[in-house]
């Protein structure tokens, strides 16, 4: 998978989602960020902790110790920066990004939710709402091959 | 340092140990390599130490190869360091 965060955008991110999750484990980080990332992109804590450590030193951040685990939160100076770099476009750049590298994987992800004994599909079992889901699945169906035969005939 | 910490130093640890190994592979590829020249040039019946060009131009990329996974340290490496130091000798 290629590179989703270029320089510095790492540290953005997660001084981003510091500013809306407030007081928050490593793991809380992690999980939001492959949230907002999407497009089946895994972030590990060898990524993430490296970053954590460089807006400590820089005074974006700090840590507080609570039953042996540590909790991270923005700074005033950190707060500021988030004031100035917070916008939606910035996630749905990476977004791309994270697609892009490997469509193949966020395609599936989506598709996997339909897979026979997921939660999904236990719920569509046993609906009353049969006629309205059996439309929306057929409708999706034609316009992904509608959208398949387009690009068959673009390439 | 807390849980989370140290699943990224052992992460970490676990990317300069694979450095290491890929080195190693490469250094018994090399190594196989030249002595097999060496023993194609001894049954020959050259005088002229031919061996020693592919010794030397494979040599060059085998010296970089081994400072990428001896020497250069990852800045995030030195970073995690840092902050383990800091923190041991602030207690």
């Amino acid at each position: 998978m290629s590179r989703i965060f270029g320089r510095g955008e790492l540290k953005e991110a997660i001084v981003m989602v510091l500013a809306s999750l407030g007081e928050v484990h490593g793991y809380g980080i992690l999980n939001e960020l492959k949230e907002r990332v999407g497009g089946g992109w895994k972030p590990s804590p060898g990524a993430i902790y490296p970053a954590l450590v460089a807006l400590v030193e820089s005074g974006h951040i700090e840590t507080t110790e609570r039953d042996g685990s540590r909790l991270y939160s923005l700074t005033e100076r950190g707060r500021k920066a988030a004031a100035s770099a917070g916008s939606a476009s910035r996630w749905s750049t990476l977004s791309d990004r994270a697609e892009t590298s490997d469509p193949r994987i966020s395609v599936g992800v989506l598709l996997d939710r339909f897979a026979d004994g997921s939660a999904l599909r236990r719920r569509l079992a046993g609906t009353g709402q049969r006629q309205e889901i059996e439309s929306i699945l057929e409708r999706t169906a034609v316009e992904i091959e509608q959208a398949l035969t387009e690009g068959d005939g673009d390439g | 340092m807390d849980e989370f910490g140290e699943l990224a130093v052992r992460e970490r640890e676990a990317m300069r140990i694979a450095r290491r190994q890929w080195f190693w592979l490469h250094f018994a590829v090399f190594a196989t390599t030249q002595v097999f020249l060496i023993i194609i040039w001894a049954l020959s019946n050259a005088t002229y130490p031919w061996f020693i060009f592919p010794l030397f131009g494979w040599g060059i990329w085998i010296a970089a190869h081994a400072v990428y996974a001896f020497v250069i340290r990852h800045p995030d490496e030195i970073l995690i360091e840092r902050a383990a130091r800091k923190e041991r000798d602030g207690r």
